[in-house]
């Protein structure tokens, strides 16, 4: 199966810190990934570095089969790029409906110039509140919903970019069991339909019953990667978990 | 901000309410409008056509402001540099051409742009608090080079603009009407990005900037176009208002004063909303000019701005309309609770219902899509 994402020798410092240090992995296309490694090992720098929320410092970042580590976050975005965050972040002050339709999936003057909320986009956010279960909530105030209602509309306000590939920052992240059920669920329903994963989680129960392969970070690079059960016994992931 | 973010949202579902409201609002604003523009002709003396006439053009000031500061969340200290920049681009240009003022004023409009692109070009690009330094420090700079490029501007001695030829008893009616329509443009501009895909996009950047580029917002072209658009009618007002004193300098016109009553205008009415710079210039300005009346023409107004400031901040942060839509919304939730309807029972039960109600939901929707 082909690469969706392929990081090659990604590398940042922060001061004299390799948060990164040349890091290289794959993610296989139509694949559930999972990147797990102990705290501080880089995960979400990687996701930042991907995204293009931070610039790297070194290393490439291919992405269906494009370099784009010069690219600014919204040409990621729109080449099918999305991801979500460790704490989620919406536009409070905006609706929850506002919210989800606030993406943008390539640039046109045109589409400035049209109404905020309306036509198909507007029908596709409400069959995405549906899916993730908030339709009756869609016109209230992002900041007034829980906080794992939040986490559900930030899902649905990522798959309104109809994305190839999305980084889910700690999904399980603060979220009660049943919630994470019901993440899970939706993940594996939009796999099913064709969107890449890749998964920075915590959750090990969640990542083992959701991720295959998994890809194991620590001190800012790559030291295993393999199904759940070949990482677990793993002695050098076992090592970084419990070691030094 | 919170008024139109909610009045947005359901107007596709809109009953015929809320479209009887619309339509009301709209003929109350062609009335205010019309009996505006009547009033000169019905023989308002000249102290009140100045002092509305003033009033317009902080409208222009401020919602242009409101556009780069309420909506996108970048507040500047330099609006009144693109006035000035429109005052002597007009003054300039009809002396030279020996056209009316009135003709070249939208050309000051365009340079006025065109610095804003400029400058926003180097600043834009960044995050963060640069861009109220690099505004001030613009609004400097120009008042400086005006006072040293006596080939251009004159320097100090200032350009006196060729004299109006209007006749008594319609002087400064043009003048009125001129300004009068800028300010309408100016709240319509404001209204209308505020409904776009554009307005959005420059609330979510003010709300999260980070989160709006991943979401695939080019947040450096929505600034630096916001910005253009905040000082394209502020640099035609600058002819207009340059016409109407028919004499300018440098200190007079790239004044730090103008900018700060700018901000309190619109802090006053309302930051983020489309009426809160009118409502706060129909306040402001006739203050203004009755400090002046009481307390003569020394700096005593700075000392109302001051107090002005002082109190906004203190009792209403966030401006009279935010503060006074939350205040109705709570006031009709009240009302509503205390009828005990159906209806809002209903509408309470929706949020803790929505937890338990949510996988049933989820699941139907999940078939329904594949169905599809």
């Amino acid at each position: 199966m082909r690469a969706i994402l392929r990081v090659e020798r990604l590398t940042k410092r922060f001061g004299g810190v390799h948060a990164v240090r040349e890091c290289s992995f794959e993610v296989r296309q139509g694949s559930i990934t999972g990147l797990i490694g102990p705290n501080g090992s880089g995960k979400t720098t990687v996701f930042n570095l991907i995204t293009g929320m931070i610039p790297a410092d070194d290393g490439r970042v291919i992405f269906a089969g494009q370099p784009i580590e010069r690219l600014p976050r919204w040409e990621r975005a729109h080449r099918g790029l999305a991801r979500t965050f460790q704490i989620t972040r919406l536009f409070r002050e905006m609706t929850v409906l506002e919210n989800v339709v606030a993406p943008l999936s390539r640039f046109s003057w045109r589409a400035l110039a049209q109404s905020a909320v309306s036509g198909p986009e507007r029908r596709r956010a409400m069959e995405l509140l549906d899916f993730v279960g908030l339709s009756q909530l869609a016109h209230r105030k992002a900041g007034e919903l829980s906080y794992g209602q939040q986490k559900l509309v930030e899902f649905a306000q990522v798959l309104m970019q109809e994305p190839k590939l999305i980084l889910l920052d700690e999904p399980a992240g603060g979220v009660n069991p049943a919630m994470i059920d019901r993440l899970a669920g939706l993940v594996r329903e939009l796999n099913r339909r064709g969107t890449t994963f890749l998964v920075v989680e915590h959750n090990m129960p969640m990542v083992m019953s959701l991720c295959d392969p998994v890809i194991v970070l620590a001190r800012g690079s790559k030291i295993a990667e393999g199904s759940p059960k070949e990482v677990q016994n793993n002695p050098a992931v076992l090592d970084a978990y419990l070691g030094d | 901000m919170k008024a139109h973010s909610t009045a947005a949202a359901p107007a596709g579902n809109a009953g015929p309410r809320a479209v009887r409201g619309a339509r009301w609002a709209a003929a109350a604003v062609v009335l205010g409008l019309a009996l505006l523009a009547a009033l000169p002709a019905l023989g308002i003396n000249q102290y009140y056509q100045n002092m509305l006439l003033l009033t317009f053009l902080f409208c222009v000031l401020g919602c242009g402001w409101n556009i780069m500061a309420g909506y996108a969340g970048y507040v500047s200290l330099g609006q009144s540099a693109f006035l000035g920049i429109g005052a002597y681009t007009a003054a300039i240009l009809a002396v030279r051409w020996h056209l009316s003022p009135f003709l070249v004023a939208p050309l000051g409009g365009l340079v006025a742009a065109v610095f804003a692109l400029a400058v926003g070009l180097v600043v834009l690009r960044t995050r963060g608090h640069s861009f109220v330094i690099i505004t001030i420090a613009l609004l400097f700079i120009l008042q400086i080079v005006a006072l040293n490029w006596p080939q251009l501007t004159n320097g100090s001695t200032g350009i006196t603009l060729p004299l109006p030829p209007f006749k008594k008893p319609w002087q400064t009616a043009p003048f009125y009407w001129y300004m009068l329509a800028l300010a309408a443009l100016s709240v319509w501009l404001s209204a209308w990005i505020r409904r776009t895909k554009f307005g959005m996009g420059l609330i979510a950047i003010r709300e999260d900037e980070d989160k709006a580029g991943i979401i695939g917002i080019n947040t450096t072209l929505y600034k630096i176009t916001a910005f253009m658009a905040s000082v394209f009618f502020t640099g035609i007002a600058g002819g207009v208002y340059a016409y109407y004193l028919t004499f300018i300098d440098p200190i007079g016109m790239f004044n730090i004063l103008l900018s700060v009553q700018t901000v309190l205008v619109t802090m006053l009415g309302g930051r983020g909303t489309v009426w809160g710079p009118v409502l706060g210039a129909f306040v402001l300005e006739p203050l203004n000019e009755t400090s002046y009346a009481y307390f003569g023409s020394n700096q005593s107004h700075l000392v109302v701005f001051g107090l002005a400031m002082m109190l906004i901040v203190l009792f209403l942060p966030r401006g009279i309309i935010p503060t006074v839509g939350d205040w109705w919304a709570a006031r009709t939730a009240a009302a509503r609770g205390a009828d005990g309807s159906a209806q809002a029972a209903a509408a309470a039960g929706t949020a803790p219902g929505a937890g338990a109600a949510g996988p049933r939901a989820a699941a139907a929707a999940v078939g329904e899509e594949d169905s599809a």
